[in-house]
């Protein structure tokens, strides 16, 4: 076997490759699954069916904001692995916002809680006891306050490991990956303590109060989905931004000489460690909102991560490496890179529910562990045929190396 | 009276302190070939869920050992493969693994788990305890002197300092990097397999996520000499063990215990890189760098 350089790029390879992986990586996930129980035909039909399931338009939504989040500091070699605590922050502070500030829970007497059913404004939480949140703000001020308040923690979460790679060179990877776990603990230390609300559910279970329902994010009038309007609006404007910053500005030029030839910007007098900081920070900021749509469009209440497998975030901050990675960090591409792993992970959720009711309790295959072993693959076989788009692999009788 | 129970805190923390230090050392023997090692976490995710559920099904936790090293091994010398004959990014291949990893923990233990959450697991008693700090020292020592006295040591560590020097003068790269590849994922293997049948000695899904980047911190911090990495991994198996006593002496709730391994292993690398350490004890040049040779015309 013979490996050289090759002196033109292979032809088409930025789309037959990643088409590629993703085939074979599928082949292999379902051979894996196979082994562990899962019926092929169930996979394969499953598989068809997240591509044209509505709900999936929730995950392409939140994965084309991550996608692009993470192609703009991959673009310069700054790996954030971190958006899964990114979109924790996230959660964390637009939860707060949310269930503290824009409107806030009040314990009122028994006899008293028939006067707050028709107020407006005034929502019951908890009947039994006697929780009423009160509506304080503008809900479309809130809206916009819960997202914005989501980006800047992401964005200050990641400049953590901004500052720490470019101050003082640490691993960017390993950093990240340290910050999302404190971030999932941290999580759980604040609902179980300072966030806890006080209706029955929340004091017994360790969660914050629901939100708001004059706080929730409208939801688009599609059937079968809960996408809501601030989500596309916010995926419409993180792509631009980004798509406009990578190609019209310095700083994404700058950003795209930080990947390929650090040393040129060095050599030409720029600050290297101001790129990775604002790399990394601005990549925070994109990931962050995440939090806020799923907090205010899915959840209504942060609860406590009981299984670190399977956070609040659907683990799209990792899944969100592949959309990147396999648009081949062409921001044009992450759309449909989106849209395929959308479909994936919602055939995972689907599989998951349909293996449950099929193969009933003896055979326990966790939603998270389909997911990890879908990426996983897809992305060892992409990083391994990627290999063909800049090298030329021969077979040759004898020919070792 | 009082050196019994420091004798005690010492011993106790003997299980986390060797699941640390082997894979630390696996980490730093792979390291000084070259190759970048970002699967850590995921094969010893993996590890755990084996030795969990080799331990179930064959009630013996020395084959749950067994069974998370061969597998674990297989992971390593796949990974130097892998790295090494193709010019594939080292950072993309382990972070891909390290999700393969997460993935098939879950599938293999979970199955087990619901049927049996009661494995062999390593008795909790002063003599196994003692054993477990000797063997980690042998490990450790014998490591070292591979590393730094042998032959092949030196040439692992050529593989990651200069490979293409090395290469010239007559070091088959892929093999020193598939021998260090096996060596060390081994001892991650063991390490992790350790983690869940001596130290949390129960299993569940997402046991061991995490600690495989807390075992990374460990050998970074120490700048993946065996010898150091003894001062750090007890450090950190200390903090870790006694992480609930320290928590009921300041009131600190289960979450931040849970933290605390997280936060010293950033507060290490922070330490290593803030200080002269770094340069003393600086990484192979070649780490995580593509090695590909021009084809030469024969």
């Amino acid at each position: 076997m013979v490996v050289t350089r090759r002196i033109k790029p292979l032809r088409y390879g930025g789309i037959l490759i990643p088409l590629l992986s993703l085939v074979i990586g599928i082949v292999i996930s379902q051979l894996i699954l196979f082994a562990v129980g899962v019926p092929p035909e169930m996979f394969y039909s499953t598989l068809v069916g997240g591509f044209v399931a509505p709900q999936m338009l929730r995950i392409f939504i939140m994965l084309t904001i991550i996608g692009a989040a993470l192609v703009f500091s991959f673009t310069g070699s700054i790996w954030n692995i971190g958006a899964e605590g990114q979109i924790v922050w996230g959660m964390v502070f637009s939860a707060y916002i949310g269930v503290f500030v824009a409107a806030h829970s009040i314990k009122v007497p028994l006899n008293e809680l028939s006067k707050y059913a028709s107020m407006p404004g005034a929502q019951i939480l908890d009947s039994t006891y006697g929780v009423v949140s009160i509506l304080t703000w503008n809900p479309f001020i809130a809206g916009l306050v819960m997202v914005l308040v989501a980006a800047l923690a992401g964005g200050i979460w990641a400049s953590i490991a901004g500052a720490l790679r470019a101050y003082l060179n640490i691993d960017e990877v390993a950093s990240t990956l340290l910050l999302n776990y404190i971030a999932y603990y941290s999580l759980n230390q604040l609902v179980t303590g300072p966030m806890r609300g006080i209706s029955v559910q929340a004091a017994q279970f360790g969660r914050t109060d629901a939100l708001n329902n004059a706080l929730t994010f409208p939801r688009l009038p599609i059937p079968g989905t809960t996408v809501t309007s601030v989500g596309v609006a916010t995926a419409i404007i993180v792509f631009v931004i980004v798509w406009f910053i990578l190609k019209y500005t310095s700083l994404g030029l700058r950003l795209k000489i930080l990947g390929t030839n650090p040393k040129v910007l060095l050599a030409s007098g720029v600050n290297t460690k101001k790129y990775i900081l604002l790399a990394l920070t601005i990549s925070g900021i994109l990931a962050g909102t995440v939090g806020a749509i799923l907090f205010a469009g899915d959840y209504f209440f942060l609860g406590k991560i009981d299984n670190i497998v399977s956070p609040p975030t659907e683990n799209m901050g990792y899944t969100a490496i592949l959309v990147a990675w396999l648009a081949m960090l062409d921001i044009r591409a992450v759309p449909i890179s989106a849209y395929i792993f959308a479909s994936l992970m919602q055939a995972g959720n689907t599989l998951q529910l349909n293996l449950a009711s099929v193969m009933g309790s003896h055979i326990i295959i966790s939603g998270a562990a389909i997911k990890f072993t879908l990426i996983g693959m897809v992305l060892l076989t992409f990083s391994v045929l990627r290999v063909l788009t800049e090298y030329n692999v021969r077979f040759i009788k004898g020919g070792k190396r | 009276m009082i050196s019994s129970s420091i004798l005690n805190l010492v011993l106790g923390a003997a299980p986390a302190f060797t699941a640390y230090y082997l894979a630390a050392v696996g980490h730093g023997i792979f390291e000084k070939s070259g190759v970048l090692n970002l699967a850590i976490d995921g094969v010893f995710t993996l590890g755990a869920a084996i030795a969990f559920s080799t331990a179930v099904i064959y009630p013996n936790p020395n084959l749950g050992l067994l069974a998370s090293i061969c597998v674990s091994a297989l992971f390593g010398v796949f990974i130097a493969y892998l790295t090494t004959k193709f010019p594939t990014s080292h950072g993309a291949i382990g972070l891909s693994l390290m999700f393969v990893g997460y993935g098939l923990a879950s599938l293999i233990g979970l199955p087990i788990r619901t049927q049996t959450p009661n494995a062999a697991w390593y008795p909790m008693s002063n003599t196994f305890w003692i054993e477990l700090i000797v063997t980690a020292l042998v490990i450790g020592i014998l490591a070292n002197y591979m590393l730094k006295k042998t032959k092949l040591g030196a040439s692992i560590r050529a593989a990651g300092e200069n490979p293409y020097a090395a290469s010239s003068l007559g070091v088959d790269i892929l093999k020193m990097r598939l021998i260090a590849g096996a060596l060390g994922y081994a001892l991650i293997g063991a390490g992790a397999a350790l983690f869940v049948l001596a130290y949390t000695q129960s299993w569940s899904e997402g046991t061991g996520m995490g600690h495989g980047w807390v075992a990374f911190a460990v050998s970074l911090s120490a700048g993946r000499d065996p010898l150091l990495t003894l001062i750090s991994a007890a450090i950190f198996g200390g903090l870790v063990n006694n992480s609930y006593y320290l928590a009921a002496q300041f009131y600190l709730s289960p979450h931040i215990t849970n933290m605390l391994p997280f936060i010293a292993a950033l507060v290490a690398l922070v330490a290593f890189a803030a200080t002269p350490l770094r340069r003393k004890l600086a990484p192979p040049k070649e780490l995580g760098k593509i090695y590909f040779k021009e084809e030469r015309t024969v």
